[in-house]
């Protein structure tokens, strides 16, 4: 883990190790540290208990009994983290589900750096 | 001999009248008990072959009345039915006096050999004079029995059917929804695949220090990105093959403005549909073009604007000779124009890929296109275009297990 001065610490979740690993490197290189990653929802419970981080770049679309979603609310609910909702599905048919105080954004497959670095930005600024 | 004919229906009245007149009998036809009996009363046929159910007046009325009347009474009656072939049925036929029942249908031959046999049998036994009629209360009786039982027979039959019915209705829906689900499944994993690919991409970019490359990577990048985002739009379009060109074109650009703040980017589209043969290559083309401007027109932080304007410009009749809209998408900026070394048209100079993929697009819509330099000293790319014809998707083979082709 860096052990330079972080912009914050993000827990990625996940299933594809390829996404997961260019998140890491891009988070990186945009100043933010990570977490180890989650590849389910309970996996993403038990990391967020244990290692506090500041957000969370949630996929909602997860192998395993709790989906993306559900798994920001029981984040929320218990430790007061919020989540960034990165996934394939269009932001129009989950916003009734996703949308929420757990929810600090959407961000829809396939994005550009940018647009991700962007949205973390807005997640993480103070002064929202 | 005249033979009376009564039935609602019209088909079974025709094939009934050709057997009789088949046998060299005159025919006269009525369509309810009521006519028959005004028919009967008329013409005093020699013979009455009946259907049973019947609107206005049935069968079994009929042939009560017939056999109240003197006049009538003698006249041999035949039921020809389908509904009514109960036991019940019958027996409360022959003892209203009818000479003999015939179960609908049967073949025209058969069907005459039958009425035959019953007009013998009953000359034989002396049954047509000798029957008498029941007492009214014990007709009424079996008669509203023989109804009741028709009546919920066929209210079972209906209830039958509308249980079948709503049971087709349900598996319709269920199949719909399976389809729907499935798509939309299929856009979620195309979506991923790309943000992998894109990964991919993100990840080979950084192992690379050369800023050349690194831009062919981010502009590749973007080019995915622009593909990615037909889907997004046919995934929340109701035909699943149309996007709606100007939410589509917006999307694009508003991607691509959030890289060059300094550049505004005004829009002039109308409210088309666009398949996405053609929708896809346009994108393609706008995002090319808009990552040109800003790299050329619009060099370090300049500012300036930029206008996509889409317009119908006439038509045109296709190869299936229908007329076709033909198309004008026009891009033009205020910047400072391109740059001395840059010759659009010369597609192998490698520092015009863009151009040249430009180039291969127009050509994919059969388009054509032009470079201009405007009077504010910018570049104005203009394409005109027709949608690209109708795919005709061969059907699937399917493939048996005895087939060795």
């Amino acid at each position: 883990m860096s052990t330079s001065p972080s912009k914050g610490r993000i827990l990625i979740v996940d299933d594809e190790q390829l996404i997961v690993a260019t998140l890491e490197m891009s988070l990186e290189q945009m100043g933010y540290s990570t977490t180890a990653p989650a590849s389910t929802g309970e996996e993403a419970v038990k990391i967020a208990a244990s290692d506090n981080p500041d957000l969370v770049l949630m996929d909602i679309n997860l192998p395993g009994a709790i989906n993306g979603i559900d798994a920001a609310k029981m984040i929320f609910s218990r430790f007061r983290i919020r989540s960034i909702f990165v996934s394939g599905y269009p932001h129009s048919e989950m916003a009734s589900l996703a949308d929420g105080p757990w929810s600090r954004g959407y961000i829809t497959k396939p994005y550009s750096l940018e647009r991700l670095q962007s949205a973390i930005e807005v997640a993480l600024d103070p002064r929202a | 001999m005249k033979i009376l004919i009564v039935d609602d229906n019209a088909d079974d009245r025709r094939v009934l009248r050709y057997t009789v007149e088949a046998q060299g009998h005159k025919v006269l036809l009525a369509e309810h008990g009521e006519q028959g009996l005004a028919m009967a009363e008329q013409h005093k046929p020699d013979l009455i072959i009946s259907d049973a159910l019947m609107p206005v007046m049935d069968g079994f009325r009929f042939l009560r009345n017939l056999k109240q009347k003197p006049s009538l009474s003698d006249i041999p009656f035949i039921f020809y039915s389908a509904a009514y072939r109960e036991n019940q049925d019958v027996q409360l036929a022959l003892s209203l006096g009818a000479a003999g029942y015939i179960i609908k249908p049967i073949e025209p031959p058969t069907f005459w050999k039958e009425v035959e046999q019953i007009l013998a049998n009953s000359k034989a036994t002396h049954r047509l004079v000798s029957q008498p009629a029941p007492e009214t209360s014990e007709y009424f009786k079996r008669y509203s029995q023989v109804v009741a039982t028709k009546l919920e027979e066929k209210v079972r039959e209906l209830e039958w059917t509308l249980e079948e019915r709503a049971r087709a209705e349900a598996n319709l829906q269920r199949a719909l929804k399976e389809r729907e689900v499935l798509i939309h499944e299929i856009h979620h994993r195309v979506k991923n695949n790309l943000q992998i690919i894109i990964s991919l991409m993100q990840m080979q970019a950084n192992y690379v220090t050369d800023p050349v490359a690194r831009l062919a990577f981010k502009e590749n990048e973007t080019r995915v990105l622009s593909m990615a985002l037909v889907h997004d739009k046919l995934y929340q379009s109701l035909r699943l093959n149309q996007i709606r060109i100007a939410e589509y074109m917006r999307s694009l650009v508003e991607e691509l403005a959030s890289t060059k703040p300094n550049v505004s980017i005004e829009l002039d589209i109308p409210d088309l549909s666009f398949d996405i043969d053609t929708a896809i290559p346009c994108g393609l083309i706008l995002n090319e073009l808009i990552m040109n401007t800003f790299r050329y027109a619009f060099p370090e932080n300049r500012s300036g604007h930029i206008r996509v304007q889409l317009r119908t410009s006439g038509t045109i009749s296709n190869a299936s000779g229908q007329p076709a809209p033909i198309y004008t998408l026009t891009v033009s900026d205020n910047g400072i124009g391109l740059p001395g070394h840059i010759d659009p048209k010369n597609s192998n100079d490698p520092k015009t890929l863009g151009f040249r993929l430009i180039a291969i697009f127009v050509h994919q819509l059969h388009g054509t296109s032009t470079y201009e330099s405007t009077d504010a000293n910018g570049t104005e790319f203009s394409m005109t275009f027709s949608p690209v014809l109708e795919r005709a998707i061969p059907a699937p083979i399917v493939v048996d297990g005895d087939s060795h082709a």
